[in-house]
């Protein structure tokens, strides 16, 4: 088999997040599938960025992508494919691919996992009252952004990036529609998405409640205590000014640990896809948490790959290694994991099992090639 | 016999302050009948709202709603607080006096000379401890350095809001962490898992200690089975309303587990760390109170039942236990703990408070400290060194304890015979004196404890460090050396560097790596840095890595 006949994996530096194009050469022609499109205009990024990224697809797909894989709703997700759609109305869009929680219908076919879209709307208005009252630390402010509701963009990937648009979950096989004879494999999300964040549904819910009540002084949830008076002063009469500041700004960490919580959530709805081509296998990970990758495993869903494309993995920390024995069983000189995660420290048992690149590890180009 | 109260305010001018707590807390007031109790403490020069007292400051504060609520007002003669009636779940001032006199009556019990016999000092500046009742929404409650807090939250349990302000045992605990930084501030370091694992255990004992000091808790743990304490009871069972909402029927944590060293090989984790000690520490009060019973059944009064006999030999059992205990913290070095070292310190202590042992309660401690694995053989708990006086230049114990810089002078002029390092440039962190009194009023020699340290650097290299690699990294090294106000030796411990140290260190880091458990502080300052997000934030300082815990994820991760 010569080098063209490999499958390429082309890794964009896409400022924050990542964007790749999988390119997959067939008996009459090479397809072409983009596996989510980072953010090119946040931390590191730029709109020159963004039309170079564009321009480049264009030109490898000679105008024609057979797939784009939206692998969630965050705002690096969609939003990228929303600003670039001067250059993708131009193109010939074949399918969409999106998770099934992005279905229109979802939260009413499916109402237990109606508190996800709660958490995504209280969040957003909560992180917004955040950003105005404090400091924020930049990866805070980028993580805010990363899910703020996005209605403009979700409507214009699903209904008119591509000609068709697929909402996908656990046990999709979508071989013949798209890719060609590559055989695809969804291996998550679950359709009944609330699993993610069933393990402490209640405390995320009544949290993200007491959170929107905060916004509306005039609330009678009881998270808001309304039962109970509250001080006359704006400060406690037993603390010093300067202690009062000190106090008020190191708690405001309670209401950060329930925005990431959120964020977590919304990762773990991620489409994850496995591709097997002439025998090899490529898993796109996207952004799938602990929560997700544990339900993967335990399903038996996961298996030895060749190639793995995994997102910055926020609460996988310390829990990786059992799940990269599933799909690393032994070190592979060959294996390939390209990863978005700038923690170098959560590579340590992946680099004992592949050659592990970074999106950023480019050398100063603009993208890197990984041949499969 | 005269109560002694050396280190106290006199308060007796003062009306002495009447509070509401819970015993345990809501969920074993409705299972076990044993709820709210009133308790009188001390008098105190000032009280103020909040409470404030000298010691602690009330805030309630609730950081989700950004909003403050009234605060209790003392009553106009001082002697309480107007706290009003109502459901007790729903009185926040109820809940607010519930976390001061906890606090309160915590801290008399450890400051008292049958324990530590002198002041707790804070580990922070100021000297209340600030606490937060509802502090926010989350399954947690913390100590913070940084604030000199208590943060108590609520989350919503099965039968309804859990507020860990409610919990006797989640107040004291979180207590213990505050009184144990003070105490011991270089146990907060990232170090190895013992000290990490001693936080935990010195809070869980704190709770059992609290826990037996309460009749009413007693009672309940006797009714059945007076002769003996079972697996599972009001002691043994830490934060069982937090447990159960948690999963099921369980207490948070199990104070009679079976966890022994061995069982802890490739496990870094300081919950299962703690529970080896804190299993050691139920297995003493067992030993004690199996061996107390029949001998306070012998002595008994005709009139008493065998119930109230359990009673008084538990309450005898406990006391005896909690001054074994904690005592030994005042002979453990301040840096560089290790369990062996823990339990060398509990050997060493009660020598000097019971010269004799009749009982033979030693060889009882010594047996639990080789069940649990923390030591291979009884010679190993001997002490390591001894000295003679006139082994010492420039001794002068008056001026030694006069000043720390006297101290200090002492100990270089000492290097060679303590050990000291010659090239180290070690600061003494601490000089203090006790007074404390041993049971059947017995007082062991007034102590003059000198802790003195520094820190070495490690270099960190190898992936496995991840963003550590070639850093250097802090080794805390130091010594506490005792003295009676004679000027004898009582107790001397030195941690130096060593190789081992510095291989348990790299190993310790290696898995907290591997964990995530670090985050690099680095540029990304403010509300939700990055940092914040792990456990531990790690800044370089200087050239080397300074490690910072973050209080708000000490018990992620928790286990039972």
């Amino acid at each position: 088999m010569t080098r063209s006949a490999k499958v390429r994996v082309r890794t964009y530096s896409a400022g924050s997040g990542y964007c790749s194009l999988v390119s997959i050469p067939g008996r009459t022609r090479t397809r072409h599938a983009i596996m989510a499109f980072g953010d090119p205009l946040g931390e590191g990024g730029s709109n020159a960025l963004l039309r170079s990224i564009a321009r480049d697809i264009a030109e490898q797909t000679q105008g024609r992508l057979d797939v784009i894989v939206a692998p969630n709703e965050h705002a690096d997700t969609l939003t990228s494919l929303y600003r670039g759609r001067s250059v993708f109305r131009k193109m010939q869009v074949d399918n969409v691919w999106m998770g099934m929680p992005s279905h229109p219908r979802y939260y009413y076919e499916h109402p237990s996992a109606d508190i996800h879209r709660s958490m995504k709307q209280l969040a957003d208005g909560y992180g917004r009252t955040l950003e105005r009252q404090r400091a924020l630390a930049p990866s805070f402010k980028a993580l805010l952004r990363n899910n703020v509701e996005n209605g403009s963009s979700l409507e214009y990937v699903r209904d008119e990036l591509g000609s068709t648009t697929w909402y996908l979950s656990r046990g999709a096989t979508m071989q013949g529609t798209g890719l060609g004879d590559v055989t695809v494999k969804v291996l998550a999300p679950e359709d009944e998405a609330s699993t993610y964040y069933a393990e402490h549904p209640r405390q995320l819910v009544s949290r993200m409640k007491a959170m929107s009540s905060a916004q509306d002084p005039a609330s009678r949830d009881p998270w808001t205590f309304p039962h109970v008076k509250r001080a006359t002063r704006k400060a406690p009469v037993n603390l010093t000014q300067s202690e009062w500041r000190l106090l008020h700004e190191e708690l405001g960490h309670g209401a950060v640990q329930s925005l990431r919580s959120v964020d977590r959530a919304q990762s773990d709805t991620s489409l994850v896809l496995s591709l097997e081509v002439r025998g090899k296998v490529l898993l796109f990970a996207a952004d799938a948490g602990a929560r997700s990758w544990e339900l993967m495993t335990n399903q038996g869903l996961l298996g030895p790959v060749s190639f793995l494309s995994a997102g910055p993995w926020g609460d996988l920390e310390g829990v990786a290694g059992k799940h990269w024995d599933k799909v690393f069983p032994r070190r592979r000189k060959r294996a390939v994991a390209v990863v978005a995660t700038v923690d170098v420290a959560r590579l340590t048992a992946l680099k004992q099992r592949a050659t592990v690149r970074r999106v950023d590890d480019n050398a100063g180009e603009p993208w890197f090639d990984v041949h499969i | 016999m005269q109560r002694m109260r050396l280190f106290s305010v006199k308060t007796k001018d003062l009306p002495k302050i009447k509070a509401r707590i819970f015993v345990q807390d809501p969920l074993v007031a409705e299972s076990h009948g044993v709820g709210l109790k009133k308790i009188t403490l001390p008098g105190e020069a000032f009280l103020g709202p909040g409470p404030t007292t000298s010691r602690v400051a009330v805030v309630d504060y609730n950081a989700e709603l950004d909003e403050l609520f009234a605060p209790v007002t003392p009553l106009a003669q001082g002697a309480g607080f107007a706290v009003g009636g109502g459901n007790p779940i729903r009185n926040f001032k109820l809940h607010q006096t519930n976390v001061w006199a906890i606090i309160t009556r915590t801290l008399n019990i450890l400051e008292d000379p049958k324990i530590f016999g002198r002041r707790i000092p804070w580990a922070f500046p100021g000297g209340r401890l600030i606490v937060l009742p509802h502090a926010g929404y989350d399954q947690n409650a913390h100590y913070d350095r940084s604030t000199g807090s208590l943060n108590f939250y609520y989350f919503a349990g099965e039968r309804g809001t859990v507020f860990t302000c409610l919990s006797h045992d989640i107040v004291t605990h979180e207590l213990g962490h505050a009184v144990l930084d003070g105490l011991k501030p270089y146990y907060n370091e990232v170090d190895s898992p013992d000290a990490a694992g001693f936080h935990e255990y010195f809070g869980d004992a704190l709770a059992m200690i609290s826990s037996l000091t309460m009749i009413e808790v007693l009672k309940v743990v006797v009714k059945d089975k007076p002769g003996r304490l079972g697996a599972r009871n009001l002691i043994s069972d830490i934060a069982l309303e937090f447990g159960s909402a948690l999963e099921g029927d369980a207490p948070l944590r199990s104070a009679a587990n079976p966890m022994t060293m061995g069982q802890l090989r490739n496990n870094w984790e300081e919950h299962d760390y703690s529970q080896v000690l804190t299993g050691a520490f139920y297995d003493i009060l067992r030993g004690l109170y199996k061996d107390e019973v029949p001998r306070a059944k012998k002595a008994r009064k005709k009139t008493k039942t065998d119930r109230q006999v359990a009673i008084a030999a538990l309450i005898s059992t406990a006391r005896r236990t909690s001054r074994m205990m904690l005592r030994a913290l005042d002979y453990c070095p301040p840096a560089g703990l290790t369990y062996l070292d823990y339990a060398r310190a509990v050997i060493r202590a009660d020598e000097i408070a019971y010269p004799t042992d009749d009982r033979g309660y030693r060889r009882m401690l010594m047996r639990a400290f080789r069940d649990r694995g923390i030591v291979g053989k009884y010679k190993d708990l001997e002490a390591q060194r001894s000295y003679r006086n006139d082994e010492f230049r420039g001794y002068d114990v008056g001026r030694i304890a006069g000043s720390k810089t006297d101290a200090y002078v002492f100990l270089d002029a000492n290097r060679k015979v303590l050990g000291i390092p010659h090239n180290v440039n070690f600061t003494v962190w601490n000089l203090y004196r006790t007074r404390k009194v041993s049971a059947g009023g017995y007082y062991p020699p007034r102590e003059i404890i000198l802790e003195f340290g520094w820190s070495e650097d490690v270099e960190l290299s190898g992936e496995e460090f991840g963003d550590l690699d070639g850093e250097l990294f802090p080794l805390w090294c130091g010594g506490t050396l005792v003295f009676d106000s004679d000027g004898n030796v009582l107790h001397y411990i030195i941690k130096e560097a060593n190789d081992e140290r510095r291989e348990t260190l790299k190993q310790y880091i290696e898995y907290l790596v591997s964990v995530g458990a670090f985050g690099s502080a680095g540029d990304d300052i403010g509300l939700g840095a990055s940092g914040s997000a792990h456990r531990i934030a790690a800044r370089s300082v200087g050239g080397r890595v300074q490690a910072v815990r973050n209080p708000a994820l000490r018990h992620v991760g928790r286990k039972r």
